[in-house]
């Protein structure tokens, strides 16, 4: 009898207390983040796998882990051969490491990245002053003149996508820098899994800076 | 009530039972053993116990029936009523008797273990609710979209275009650059309009303007404060690749017949073998073959044809071989004046292997050398050019890169004077050049521009020769 009224006060009590608890924590902390007792791993690996394939070139396969699964437009090769190098290079050049652990945020999930790569303006910078270096000493060099002018006294298209070519491909042996950026990588929770949420950031970082 | 016993007593007799005394149910209960013990007890023991208690038990209630019948019902009184009935007090006997149920360990845990579940999950879920967040995420739906399309590469390509304009603006905007091909056996025709004549250095100011990209940094010899023979005036010729300035000087009585040039390319410095090629017979004086092959400004050469010393060098290509007379100046790709005095070439293998490694052109081969670094050279003896008799002299001089002076001094009119060789180094060095070499003097000696021999030539008419070395305009026909 005394044991079933020691059980039942100690009960009431914890009853008490943590509806108490309940109450103040309602009261007092509407705004704070959920807290995640252990991070979920299935989120994490999503960034992981989004990164590496962006680092591997595959935009493809990164846009299939991306809430919406957008085309990234990297389906083709560029335009230009100049271009091409260049984007080549940076493709070649990426590398990523995950910064803490996930946690949550207002919407849901976010993971901290650092992203490497080439930083595309630095071979673009000094261009013009490499094009038209090569450009004189390429007139000098030629053996004919009919190889630089065309019959109305301009210069060969070909001729001067050539010294193009050769500025570029100087220019990233010479010039090239690389850029490191700290990326938000947000994530949400849809349909049953975890999804990569694009904002012009982390769309800016994987294109090399150009698009914003 | 009697009523009732006996209709009870009927239905009893009629289950083959006496009357049944409730009064006594208790003793009976306890008689059957059911007293709180739990006894199992055998169908028959039970049907046995039944049987004669409950004719027992049908014998006193009838007694007693009948005894009750007779006597009038007794009312108890409110003591009595208040005294727990027998009946009572015998039912709590039995309880008390019976032992208390003892809670278990195992029980215990259990049950606290169940309440406080209960009581955590009512917690949480309190917290939640007041916190507004869902924990269950499990079919719960997002509500940020997804991304639209985004086209990477076309934005790259519009970026690199952007780029490529830039760099290709102050590309494209550069001076053309026009040379000549040594194949070519006639140079781009120069245009006559571009041909002029002024009276005073002080007139041609506009042309040194006008020429400041061709002339670059490089400082002219001729200038306002020149010592012009103002009588016979100022030629010059000026496009984008070519500017010449032709006048003549007074020095001791001996006209200096001097025309500066400066070039846009190398090529445009040429030499010319009459015939076309290295050894043909055919010779022509300086102003017919300058015309021919459509020289701004040319100078009779070495006369190679009449002698074989030197190293001669046409198309690069060593044609003849002789070092050890004569000084050779070889001319090279860049343009420049190359001196290999007579004796520093001692084999037609070492001069090759000089004409390879030095990307030699053409060379002269008359000499001697007369300004070395700036400084006049000439020398004490040499085999060619009566060096110590007063001759009319030749020579072609680097002032800088691509920047030459042709050179004759000769007399006209009342000045008749001539100078030695080393005279006329001596003045040569006056006029700042780095390098000189002297050509084939007397009759030979002839400065042709715009179809017409600038000098007087010796005795009235030009020498057949078999070479010239000139200067060329390199923009092309029509431009």
């Amino acid at each position: 009898m005394k044991m079933k009224r020691l059980f039942a006060a100690i009960f009431a009590l914890i009853g008490i207390f943590t509806a108490a608890t309940a109450i103040y924590i309602g009261v007092n902390f509407t705004d704070r983040d959920p807290q995640l007792l252990t991070p979920p791993t299935v989120a994490r690996s999503k960034v992981v796998m989004m990164m590496n394939a962006v680092c591997a070139g595959d935009y493809e396969q990164a846009s299939q882990t991306i809430l919406g699964t957008p085309s990234l437009g990297v389906d083709r090769d560029a335009a230009d051969e100049a271009g091409a190098l260049i984007w080549e290079a940076f493709r070649e050049s990426l590398s990523f490491e995950l910064v803490g652990e996930c946690y949550t945020t207002a919407d849901g999930l976010a993971q901290n990245v650092l992203l490497t790569g080439l930083d595309i303006e630095s071979v673009t910078v000094n261009l013009k002053e490499r094009s038209q270096t090569l450009l004189e000493q390429r007139v000098l060099d030629a053996e004919d003149i009919s190889e630089i002018y065309d019959e109305n006294n301009e210069y060969r298209e070909a001729f001067v996508l050539e010294v193009l070519h050769d500025a570029v491909q100087q220019a990233l042996e010479e010039d090239a820098a690389e850029r490191t950026v700290e990326l938000t990588v947000k994530l949400c929770y849809h349909d049953g899994s975890w999804w990569v949420v694009a904002d012009n950031a982390l769309l800016d970082a994987i294109s090399g800076g150009i698009l914003y | 009530m009697e009523d009732e016993i006996l209709e009870k007593d009927d239905f009893w007799k009629e289950l083959g039972l006496d009357e049944i005394n409730f009064d006594n149910l208790d003793a009976v209960l306890a008689e059957l053993g059911m007293d709180g013990e739990s006894t199992v007890k055998s169908e028959a023991d039970v049907k046995k116990a039944e049987s004669p208690v409950k004719k027992d038990s049908v014998k006193k209630k009838t007694k007693k029936a009948e005894t009750a019948a007779k006597k009038p019902a007794e009312k108890k009184t409110t003591a009595q009523k208040k005294q727990p009935s027998q009946k009572k007090k015998k039912a709590e006997a039995a309880r008390s008797d019976i032992p208390e149920r003892r809670p278990t360990v195992i029980g215990t845990v259990a049950s606290t273990a169940v309440k406080t579940v209960a009581v955590v999950i009512c917690a949480l879920i309190t917290v939640s609710l007041l916190c507004g967040i869902v924990l269950m995420s499990a079919g719960t739906a997002s509500s940020m979209n997804g991304a639209s399309n985004v086209a990477i590469l076309d934005k790259f390509d519009m970026f690199m275009t952007n780029q490529i304009s830039n760099a290709l603006d102050g590309v494209l905007s550069v001076e053309k650059v026009y040379w000549l091909n040594d194949s070519d056996m006639v140079a781009p025709k120069p245009k006559a309009d571009n041909y002029g004549h002024v009276s005073t250095p002080a007139e041609l100011m506009w042309l040194l303007e006008e020429a400041a990209d061709l002339i670059g940094d490089q400082e002219m010899i001729f200038n306002e404060n020149t010592p012009v023979w103002v009588e016979k005036g100022i030629h010059y010729y000026y496009d984008e690749t070519i500017l010449v300035i032709t006048w003549k000087e007074v020095i001791d009585r001996v006209v200096y017949n001097l025309s500066e040039v400066r070039i846009a390319h190398p090529s445009q410095f040429r030499r010319f073998l009459a015939g076309g090629e290295f050894g043909s017979d055919k010779q022509y004086i300086t102003t017919d073959m300058a015309s021919s092959v459509n020289a701004v400004v040319a100078s009779s050469g070495d006369f190679y044809k009449y002698r074989r010393n030197g190293a001669v060098v046409y198309g690069g290509q060593l044609r003849r071989f002789e070092g050890e007379k004569v000084d050779t100046c070889f001319i090279n790709e860049d343009g420049d004046l190359l001196f290999a005095y007579r004796g520093d070439l001692t084999s037609e293998e070492q001069a090759i292997r000089y004409i390879e490694e030095n990307k030699v052109r053409f060379s002269l081969a008359f000499g001697p050398v007369l300004v070395d670094g700036g400084k006049a050279c000439p020398p004490a003896s040499y085999m060619l050019g009566e060096i110590h008799d007063h001759y009319a002299r030749a020579a072609i001089c680097q002032v800088d890169k691509l920047h030459y002076l042709l050179i004759s001094a000769c007399g006209e009119d009342g000045y008749q004077n001539r100078h030695t060789i080393a005279e006329f180094a001596a003045n040569v060095e006056s006029f700042g050049v780095q390098k000189a070499y002297a050509l084939d003097g007397g009759q030979t000696t002839v400065i042709a521009m715009d179809g017409k021999a600038i000098n007087d030539v010796e005795f009235g008419s030009q020498r057949q020769i078999s070479d010239i070395l000139y200067f060329a305009t390199a923009m092309p026909d029509g431009e």
